[in-house]
């Protein structure tokens, strides 16, 4: 397993040996097993692996939003600061501040008693105070820049009046009101239909291109990640089997579980063939 | 039945007609709210209910003046009305229903029917508004704490809750109400309801506040910094409202009849004041000779809880349609 080396001397965000476990009664069970990588600014780390594997699991441990339950032990490390085990109060206010999160659903994101104006207004209001009247505004622009025409008229406008595309749109101008420096998208195109995902990826990439937010990006779609991220982490039962440059993993897959992955995307110069099982197990093998 | 047609035809207009309406912020929810009425509108066994219900609240808070009108109050007897050679029957037919006494007069001591309804409703409302208030406001508060906390707070409130709702409640009401000193009996019926009511509203609210908080809009919330506190009553409590209000209006009835029930049974509201249970409890002595005087309390009892039941049934079906669309 290699490490993401970090090119700087504090990396935006530092993962190290990052372990979760949930005690049941049964005993204890580990969903993810001491993972490491390392975001920079400007970067996006791709996340990659099947339902179960802990993407979404590591994605919360980042934003210390794992239930009480769970037990967590590594280092996460946000622009050099210890983040695990900070207290509810601190990470209240990293959250959206520093980091944000974008959803995979966007229509179960939003509370459908607000419009979206307000639900974005609250976001900024949270951490930069001020009028509510100046975080519509706000609200408004930040609307502008995730491409929704004439925000200043939609900021009123309800959840259920938007387009699924739409709504996700919303949830990024949510996230990154506060311009935060980290953005964790958890499957944000998975709900979306094929078109609409390849909009919200260019928009996702034009935002970043903006403000240098580094990014880790949890998908299951190989080929999204393939498109946006710099760097690939593929997991498997909560472990990291391989990791390393977008090119390296898609041109030379070292892993076993990487290369039945790869060779179950269909393909289109080769209809006939039967898709093809993954076998989980292998990694035990190893 | 009605109204559920009324409602899918009222949503895609909605859709529709979205992109051309002006910029408001309470629009969307007005919206929701228009539609809901409209809703009722349509339906016109809820607007028949809605009537009655008005009817008697307008009754109950104009008691003093309609009893002027009348000119007899609750508590005068009239000798004149009835025969103390009969043991006390009315003496005109129908109970004693005449120009003087519009819903006839009580045997033994001829006192005005209609005032003693009209003040009873004054009772039975009072009191069922106000358990159904206190009910609400504890029911919402332990409901969204079990539901939300989960872990041991939901445990220990859910144990009160199995127990209170296991608990034989009309027994133990009779047995405390007797028990107790008499002193203010409208407030100690109020307490009893209460004590016995809320698990029934806080159950629900319980479920539906677990499953919200489960929602990816409360993680969202969470994952832009927002407190516990705000969580609470910014994202789950609003999206309660018209699980709320349904829920009003179907404890209110329920109230109404297990007052009337105590009041029959002796241990509600205690003579010279009225009540409309204490009324039928008066009158099942008299069921052959006067059925007048059993029928006409019976008759405002059945039709205010129906209307009740009625209405409340309806707004839920009007709140329902509206969210599955959503």
């Amino acid at each position: 397993m290699k490490k993401v080396e970090p090119t700087g001397p504090a990396p935006l965000l530092e993962v190290n040996d990052l372990t979760v476990s949930f005690a049941a009664r049964a005993g204890t069970t580990t969903v993810v097993h001491g993972i490491s990588f390392s975001v920079e600014r400007n970067q996006t780390v791709g996340i990659v692996g099947e339902s179960g594997s802990g993407k979404s699991m590591t994605s919360l441990a980042i934003m210390g939003l794992l239930p009480a339950k769970s037990s967590t032990t590594g280092g996460i490390k946000l622009q050099g600061e210890e983040i695990l085990g900070a207290s509810e109060r601190h990470l209240r206010k990293l959250r959206g501040e520093k980091m944000a999160m974008v959803f995979q659903d966007p229509l179960s994101s939003l509370n459908p008693y607000y419009t979206v104006g307000m639900q974005i207004a609250e976001a900024y209001k949270a951490h930069r105070g001020g009028s509510m009247r100046a975080a519509k505004l706000v609200a408004a622009d930040a609307m502008g820049r995730v491409g929704i025409t004439d925000a200043k008229r939609r900021v009123d406008h309800y959840p259920h009046q938007f387009s699924g595309g739409m709504r996700q749109r919303i949830m990024i101008a949510m996230a990154m009101c506060c311009e935060p420096d980290l953005l964790i998208a958890d499957e944000p195109t998975t709900a979306l239909d094929v078109t609409v995902q390849a909009q919200i990826l260019e928009l996702m990439a034009q935002l970043q291109d903006e403000s240098g937010t580094g990014m880790v990006f949890i998908t299951h779609d190989l080929a999204v990640v393939s498109q946006v991220s710099q760097h690939v982490l593929v997991m498997n039962k909560g472990r990291v089997v391989e990791s390393g440059s977008t090119e390296e993993i898609f041109s030379n897959p070292q892993d076993v579980y990487t290369q039945a992955l790869l060779d179950a995307i269909p393909r289109i110069d080769d209809p006939i063939r039967a898709l093809k099982k993954v076998d989980t197990g292998l990694v035990n093998d190893k | 039945m009605s109204m559920l047609p009324a409602g899918l035809l009222n949503e895609p207009g909605e859709v529709t007609s979205e992109p051309h309406e002006g910029p408001s912020s309470t629009r969307g929810r007005s919206s929701t709210f228009r539609r809901i009425t409209s809703a009722m509108f349509a339906s016109p066994a809820a607007m028949l209910s809605a009537g009655f219900i008005i009817l008697i609240v307008l009754i109950a808070i104009a008691a003093p003046l309609l009893v002027k009108v009348s000119g007899w109050d609750p508590f005068q007897y009239d000798d004149s009305a009835i025969n103390p050679d009969l043991g006390g029957l009315p003496i005109a037919p129908w109970g004693g229903i005449s120009a003087e006494h519009w819903f006839g007069v009580e045997p033994q001591s001829g006192r005005d029917v209609f005032a003693r309804i009209v003040y009873g409703a004054r009772v039975s409302l009072t009191i069922a508004f106000s358990a159904a208030a206190i009910t609400t406001i504890v029911g919402v508060v332990l409901g969204m704490l079990a539901g939300f906390f989960g872990g041991w707070v939901d445990q220990v409130i859910s144990r009160v809750m199995d127990f209170l709702m296991a608990f034989p409640s009309l027994i133990f009401m009779i047995a405390l109400l007797s028990a107790l000193p008499a002193g203010n009996r409208p407030v100690l019926l109020v307490m009893v309801l209460c004590i016995f009511g809320w698990p029934y509203i806080a159950r629900v609210i319980r479920g539906q506040t677990m499953s919200l908080a489960r929602r990816e809009f409360v993680e969202a919330a969470q994952a832009s910094g927002a407190s516990k506190a705000a969580i609470v009553f910014k994202e789950i409590l609003p999206n309660l409202t018209g699980t709320i209000i349904v829920l009003v209006t179907l404890a209110i009835p329920g109230y109404i009849g297990t007052e009337a029930a105590l009041s029959f049974l002796g241990v509600g509201v205690v003579p010279p004041t009225p009540s409309w249970g204490q009324m039928i409890a008066m009158a099942v002595p008299w069921y052959a000779t006067d059925p007048m005087f059993f029928f006409v309390p019976g008759l405002f009892l059945f039709l205010t809880v129906l209307s009740f039941t009625v209405f409340g049934d309806h707004l839920s079906r009007a709140i329902d349609t509206g969210e599955t669309q959503k």
